[in-house]
């Protein structure tokens, strides 16, 4: 159930009051939960001592927005900081180490957290702010340090982070977020849709003031349209090598990541137009830190059942498929649907294709948006299916230069889309 | 405001009202009698001036005098190396003047604390003249000899900015000599029972002429043993316990205070069972005040102050800003010492052995809110009180005179000629007085203060008092609140039916904060600088709102 935004503030009178006690700060860690209560203690703990070792002498606060947890987050988070006035870590610490708290009864949106934590870093002035999962089992201490540096000694505005992923982890991004982003955005960020992430007060000021908040588009991906929107505005952002990304205790089913990724995607692509229109080249965002290995060990996935999700979909929704697909492209999709397991490949061309066809009809709204992104999950499992039958067990440098390919085909044919974007008739040549 | 002392009593010393535990309730004003008022024009303060200026601190509200060492002395450390220990410094007056000015303090019921600096002499005095002359001589045994300078190596070097070693070559005995501080200070040797008689009598000497209390400088220092940090050993403690034992037994109502610079549980050593001082400086809290003023955060003041163990109920901390010495940074941890070098003495030239050789106006940035607030503090936080002299209106240091004399510059009376302080010529002084524009006596001086009711010096004056009023402050007990609001040190003085609450906002903004008072509901908070009633305490939490650096202290009455 999604929080309602509309009233005046959302922010409730024990929170505010609790910034009140806190003051103006130097850094702001926000800590989002929902159903945390086995890793938020480990999590806050790394928070503490990365933002104890890292900036010993920075005023700090913690800020854990929980989501209506009901299996005693609030509980862990009270045990774990001694809550208000914590240290626990033992590290000598010059300052009184600030912790604050709210929860909301209903569970909130992503979004509503990540809104919460910028009012936050807004009324306190925090000059870094972070935020990290409460959820990420392997957060250690340096993270907080690797994120926040970027903006407090470089001035960087948006600190995105680069993981090692297991092989088959974070296809949704490597297949289509990035590549997409990067072609038209002109701007390679790898984790748009990252759990952790960093980013200067000014910036956050600044989303703060947007209206956006109140979208459901953006509420299920604040922190992709965080990043999408600090590279349509200028801001000075950056990438930096965090660690092995943990998979999460409990995996948001493949119909939710799509929609909110999806839905989430083609909103703000609706939003930055004339930013993106105009981009024609595309370069890398700097990249903090030594080069690391991106890709990890592969973990098991039923690569049948993806295959036979994506035919029964593509046939069950064909009758959608044709009022946003050119006819050449739904009928590929149709004759791969019907081919033996083993000549099942949805190629990069394809793939691309797809993906813009679906942009450009989001644009234009040839149909109900939500159903419009739905309907582009079979697709996807399609390509899940594709990727893993491709390579069995592919190195780390041959997924990258895979990807690269990607990258190539979508820059190929950003001109087509550019077309359909501003309007020209499906089918034309 | 204090009791007057009573008549002559059979010495012919003015009796001052007997009580055992005066020191509790004093506030202590220290001075250097070498730069607070030349009398006879030579350029060096003296007894006479000092006398003629005792109205002066009796209208300060201060009810003890602690004076610098006063004795004969080459001066190579300000007086703290003595040549003759029952006499006075000639530069300083006689003895005679001595005594005129002790009796005309004790008439204004201003007790007078002096040093007794039993761990080291000068190398000029005649005691080390005789025991270097030769291996046989009958006070060889006085000081810590040594053929080699390997002993006691686990003794830190204290004056590291200046010494290498502890240890010194003389070259007319050939042989070293135990020094822990300047090397023209040897250590006498308390292993020695005609030493230890010896100091006794030299207290014993002051005493009787009515001194009320000594400050014993560099007392952990006295014994060493092999194997040791030759610190605070056991038998140290035996010889202050013998001091004071005897001090009890024959003159009633005096005091000893330790000056160890230690962590507060070792200091506690030092009042024993009550047998040993009476009080202690507590060295730990006072950095920690400068501390939380720039952190903005009560954390530092309320760590050191719970960390003490219990003291015997006789005794008192001693509390202090500054002091003629470097604001010391020992008791602190690396990473609090580098900070504080950081925020307050970024120029190098500030930092002095393990400390910072500025006074507290400066290291406020002459910030009136600020000073007021950390003599809020000083006045309010438990323990007896000393005010620098200078520090009461604002004086300002010179870094660039060097050692520590940058802080010891001559008391600034008025904006004539050196201040007020003398009618010599500049050159005679001792050092010259503060004159840059902020500081100079020019600007910051006591005639112009006193002449207007908003000065600092008029404020200090109304701040003793209030202290003054309430023994609360002097004997009671401190338990802290702890708002949310971190930036706010809160606390609660009681002692019995009496309680007052003090608020202080440590930070350059304005700050709200809800107190948990729900122990005193129905208590009425009257502020006592200007007796306003505020609202009663009630179950919720009180509210209360301070501008930058602002404190309150509030009388919760019971009506």
């Amino acid at each position: 159930m999604r929080g309602n935004l509309s009233q005046d503030s959302f922010l409730s009178d024990d929170f505010l009051r609790q910034l009140m006690s806190v003051g103006e700060v130097d850094l702001l860690v926000g800590i989002p939960s929902r159903n945390d209560a086995e890793t938020i203690g480990a999590v806050m703990q790394s928070v503490e001592v990365g933002l104890l070792r890292n900036f010993p002498r920075a005023r700090i606060v913690i800020v854990n927005v929980d989501a209506g947890s009901r299996d005693g987050t609030a509980e862990a988070v009270r045990k774990a900081s001694s809550f208000g006035n914590g240290n626990t870590t033992g590290i000598e610490s010059l300052r009184t180490l600030r912790w604050v708290s709210t929860s909301s009864r209903d569970e909130a949106a992503p979004g509503i957290m990540l809104h919460t934590i910028l009012a936050a870093a807004d009324l306190l002035h925090a000059k870094g702010c972070a935020v990290v999962s409460a959820s990420t089992p392997n957060l250690t201490p340096a993270w907080i340090g690797t994120l926040l540096r970027p903006v407090c000694d470089d001035s960087f505005d948006f600190v995105a982070p680069l993981y090692s992923r297991h092989r088959y982890d974070g296809l949704l991004t490597r297949n289509l977020l990035y590549p997409l982003v990067r072609t038209l955005y002109g701007h390679a960020i790898r984790e748009l849709r990252a759990s952790e992430f960093a980013f200067s007060g000014r910036f956050a000021a600044q989303c703060l003031s947007r209206g956006e908040w109140h979208n459901e588009a953006v509420q299920g991906g604040a922190e992709m349209w965080m990043a999408l929107h600090a590279l349509s505005e200028g801001y000075r952002c950056c990438q930096t090598y965090l660690g092995p990304k943990a998979r999460p205790r409990l995996q948001a089913g493949v119909v939710n990541v799509i929609r909110e990724t999806l839905g989430g995607l083609f909103w703000c692509l609706e939003a930055a137009a004339p930013f993106w229109l105009k981009q024609e080249e595309s370069g890398p965002v700097q990249t903090i830190g030594p080069d690391h290995n991106l890709t990890s060990e592969p973990v098991r996935i039923d690569r049948k059942r993806f295959l036979e999700m994506c035919r029964h979909g593509v046939a069950q929704l064909s009758p959608v498929l044709t009022t946003i697909l050119d006819a050449d492209t739904h009928a590929e999709l149709l004759r791969l649907a019907r081919v033996p397991d083993g000549e099942f490949r949805l190629s990069n061309s394809l793939w691309v294709r797809v993906i813009y066809e679906f942009a450009a009809a989001y644009h234009h709204s040839v149909l109900n948006r939500n159903h419009l992104v739905q309907a582009f999950i079979p697709i996807y499992r399609g390509r899940v299916y594709s990727l893993l039958a491709q390579r069995r067990a592919p190195t780390p440098e041959e997924m990258e230069a895979d990807l690269e390919e990607l990258c190539r085909e979508f820059a190929d044919q950003k001109a087509f889309f550019l077309e359909r974007w501003k309007g020209k008739e499906r089918g034309a040549s | 405001m204090g009791n007057p002392a009573s008549p002559d009593d059979e010495t012919g010393n003015v009796k001052l009202p007997q009580d055992a535990l005066w020191y509790k309730d004093a506030v202590i004003y220290q001075l250097h009698v070498r730069t607070f008022c030349d009398a006879n024009g030579d350029g060096v303060g003296d007894f006479r001036g000092l006398l003629e200026k005792l109205d002066y601190i009796q209208e300060l509200g201060v009810n003890a005098i602690w004076l610098l060492p006063f004795y004969p002395s080459p001066l190579r450390d300000d007086g703290y190396d003595i040549s003759d220990y029952t006499s006075v410094n000639p530069s300083y007056g006689t003895l005679e003047e001595f005594k005129s000015f002790l009796a005309a303090a004790h008439e204004r019921g201003i007790r007078v604390i002096t040093e007794l600096v039993l761990n080291h002499t000068s190398d000029q005095h005649p005691w080390f003249q005789e025991a270097r002359s030769s291996r046989d001589n009958p006070r060889r045994d006085w000081y810590v000899w040594s053929d080699t300078d390997e002993k006691y190596r686990d003794a830190r070097i204290i004056f590291h900015d200046t010494e290498l070693s502890n240890w010194a070559w003389d070259p007319v005995s050939k042989s070293y000599y135990w020094h822990r501080f300047y090397s023209h200070q040897p250590d006498l040797n308390y292993d020695n029972p005609s030493v230890r008689e010896t100091m006794w009598n030299v207290m014993k000497f002051w005493l009787e002429l009515g001194v009320d209390g000594f400050r014993l400088d560099a007392v952990p220092y006295l014994v060493e043993r092999e194997g040791t940090a030759c610190d605070s050993l056991p038998e140290t403690h035996e010889i202050i316990r013998e001091l004071r034992r005897r001090m009890d037994e024959n003159f009633s109502g005096r005091m000893l205070l330790a000056e160890a610079n230690q962590w507060p549980e070792d200091v506690c050593a030092y009042f024993g069972t009550g047998d040993e001082f009476h009080m202690a400086f507590h060295f730990p809290l006072m950095p920690r005040m400068f501390m939380a003023v720039k952190l903005e955060d009560r954390k530092p003041i309320i760590e050191i102050l719970q960390r003490a163990p219990q003291i015997p109920e006789t005794c008192q901390w001693c509390t202090f800003l500054r002091n003629h010495d470097e604001l010391t940074l020992e008791m602190v941890t690396d990473i609090e010492r580098d900070y504080m070098y950081d925020e307050y003495a970024r120029d190098k030239s500030m930092r002095f052995n393990h400390g910072i050789r500025r006074r507290l106006a400066p290291l406020m940035d002459n910030d009136r809110r600020r000073i007021e607030l950390l003599n809020g503090l000083l006045m309010s936080l438990p323990g007896t009180p000393v005010v620098y002299y200078g520090d009461e209106i604002g004086m300002g240091d010179n870094v660039s005179l060097g050692d520590r004399n940058g802080v010891r510059t001559p008391m600034q009376w008025s904006h004539q000629a050196n201040g007020g302080f003398s009618t010599a010529e500049a050159e005679r002084l001792p050092f010259p007085p503060v004159s840059s524009p902020m500081y100079g006596y020019q600007a910051i001086n006591v005639e112009s203060q006193r002449s207007s009711e908003h000065s600092l010096l008029s404020w200090m004056k109304r701040l003793i008092h209030a202290r003054r009023s309430r023994q609360v402050f002097s004997r009671g007990a401190i338990e802290f609140l702890q708002p949310l609001n971190h930036r706010v040190l809160a606390y609660v003085r009681e002692l019995g039916n009496e309680r007052v609450l003090v608020v202080n906002n440590l930070s350059k903004t304005a700050q709200a904060v809800e107190l948990d008072l729900s122990r005193y509901k129905g208590s009425i908070p009257i502020e006592m600088s200007g007796k306003s009633i505020f609202p009663r305490i009630g179950e919720l939490p009180y509210l209360l709102t301070l501008g930058p650096y602002q404190f309150y202290w509030f009388r919760l009455r019971r009506i």
